[in-house]
């Protein structure tokens, strides 16, 4: 793995180099924080896919989950007159909740993961659309913009948030026993439930984590834009998926990377701002992106046979 | 006394009688030889006192707490230990992880890798294996993933060991090492239940033999009373 994250980290900086050979401003640190800090929502996305897809799960739920608990957080904290701040913790709540029960149906209920989060995908969206009226909330208080566009020595506030959450995402998949019993569930469930881990629950608590990291990315998201809007996220699930893919994270489950997903999240991020810049049109950058994503993989199953 | 007692336990899969009311106990410091042609229902009796499989009727007495099905968590936590014979064992997984599977060793709530390691190198030792505890499980030989599994079995003092052919892709060293250990663990109290194909292995370490055909118990004899001609005549019956 740590081989393989080498490799990213040179298709990064080759990248990089012929993006700013061909752009003038690519290599400015304006531009530089602009794919940082769109790399921060679908990076924080991208390790929750990591859990995700590191236990042989799916969670397509999370770009319509980060509208819902944008929109819902809002609403109720206008609607009851609260206090700004408990925005935060509602949107926390509401993630962690509809995760839950993504978590209950496929772990109790044993219903396979791309169908619940399939459903959850319609379901979330339906409600984002349905409590808001299908408008976006404008007006947020100033604060809690503050999370997605201010910054703090010079470094903007998501990209502070996307690597802490990256550094406690690394501890949590390779240095606690939840995250060695997720690869261990990705890699042989059977195995797993014989070694007398309770799966169920695991999975319980796995899509309760991915509902939580979708809520981070839609605040950070609603701050960012200034709005809690119902369309937040439109396709971002696969994005993110792709992202872990691209980081190494296997799709059969047993090896996941937190690097390798982050990494994956600034790979796209930067060939999208690269291609924008050079002003290829959005319909060759959805190329551009399929070609990195089958790429990856191949790349990834031949680092693999080469070490077995 | 009893450390397991399986009394009149039946096993129906839709309409085959995997089990016909077998009955049988281990006391403890006791080996039980579990012999049988394939289909005999051996592993099924094995997935069933090990928690996997609930029984269609009759219970299971562990340490004279009776119940018809446990879970294996809850087997694990009254001191009862399995290796199957599939390995179960997680690929991605490193030796030592295998090893500690649902037992992790954590210091605030961080894994000790190198404490795992360490100790899951000494486990191996004593069934006379010398593997990396780092080295994923994927890159092993069958022989030495059957040492894992084993391995995993024994990081704990079992009340209660259930071996599904724990030699079975061993070499001849590791068999020897293997089989030792399965003394010394019986000279230490623990009862054991061992399936395997091999009448020399049975005929060496077990105390008692029972031969199951289709699902019966044909026959439960010390070994001291028996001979491998008499068990090959009775199976070929």
């Amino acid at each position: 793995m740590k081989r393989y994250t080498s490799y990213l980290l040179l298709v990064i900086l080759v990248l990089c180099s012929i993006f700013s050979i061909l752009s003038d401003v690519f290599l400015t640190w304006g531009n530089l924080a602009n794919i940082l800090l769109a790399t921060s929502i679908i990076g924080i996305l991208a390790i929750g896919a990591a859990f995700v897809i590191g236990s042989a799960g799916i969670d397509l739920s999370v770009g319509s989950l980060m509208a819902l608990t944008g929109v819902l957080s809002v609403i109720v904290v206008q609607y009851y007159a609260l206090p700004w701040f408990l925005i935060f913790p509602l949107c926390l709540i509401i993630g962690l909740s509809v995760g839950a029960i993504n978590g209950y149906l496929i772990g109790y209920i044993n219903i396979i993961p791309l169908v619940v989060t399939l459903g959850m995908l319609s379901i979330a969206r339906g409600l984002a659309f349905i409590f808001s009226d299908g408008r976006p909330i404008y007006g947020l208080p100033e604060p809690l913009l503050f999370i997605g566009q201010g910054s703090v020595i010079n470094i903007p506030v998501p990209i502070i948030i996307f690597i802490i959450v990256g550094a406690c995402a690394h501890i949590t998949l390779f240095h606690t026993r939840f995250g060695v019993h997720n690869l261990a569930i990705g890699s042989n469930e059977k195995a797993t439930r014989k070694a007398g881990i309770l799966v169920g629950r695991h999975k319980l608590f796995l899509y309760a984590l991915s509902g939580l990291l979708a809520a981070i990315a839609g605040l950070l998201f609603m701050a960012r834009v200034n709005a809690a809007d119902p369309s937040a996220g439109v396709m971002y699930e696969l994005t993110a998926i792709s992202a872990a893919i691209i980081g190494g994270t296997s799709l059969f489950g047993g090896r996941a990377s937190i690097i390798g997903a982050m990494l994956g999240a600034l790979i796209m991020g930067v060939l999208q701002n690269g291609l924008t810049l050079l002003g290829i049109s959005a319909y060759y950058q959805e190329l551009a992106l399929g070609i990195v994503l089958i790429s990856a993989v191949a790349l990834a199953q031949w680092n693999g046979s080469k070490k077995t | 006394m009893s450390v397991l007692k399986v009394n009149k336990l039946n096993k129906w899969f839709g309409g085959i009688h995997a089990l016909n009311d077998i009955s049988f106990s281990v006391e403890s410091g006791q080996i039980i030889g579990l012999l049988g042609d394939n289909g005999a229902g051996k592993s099924t009796l094995l997935n069933i006192i090990a928690g996997n499989e609930p029984p269609t009727s009759g219970s299971i007495t562990l340490d004279s707490k009776k119940f018809s099905s446990l879970a294996p968590q809850k087997l694990q936590e009254n001191g009862v230990c399995v290796v199957y014979q599939g390995l179960a064992l997680c690929d991605d997984l490193s030796v030592a992880e295998n090893i500690f599977l649902g037992d992790e060793i954590t210091s605030y709530g961080v894994m000790q890798r190198g404490t795992m390691c360490v100790k899951a190198q000494d486990i191996l030792k004593q069934i006379g294996v010398v593997i990396d505890a780092n080295v994923i499980v994927r890159s092993l030989s069958g022989g030495q993933r059957q040492a894992v599994a084993f391995a995993r079995a024994l990081r704990v003092k079992p009340k209660l060991l259930l071996l599904d052919e724990p030699t079975a892709a061993m070499g001849v060293k590791q068999t020897r090492a293997t089989l030792k250990l399965i003394k010394q663990f019986k000279q230490n109290g623990t009862a054991i239940v061992l399936i395997s194909h091999n009448l020399s292995d049975i005929m060496d370490v077990c105390d008692k033999v029972i031969i199951l055909q289709h699902g019966q118990k044909l026959i439960e004899t010390p070994t001291a009373e028996t001979s491998v001609d008499e068990i090959i005549k009775i199976m070929m019956l």
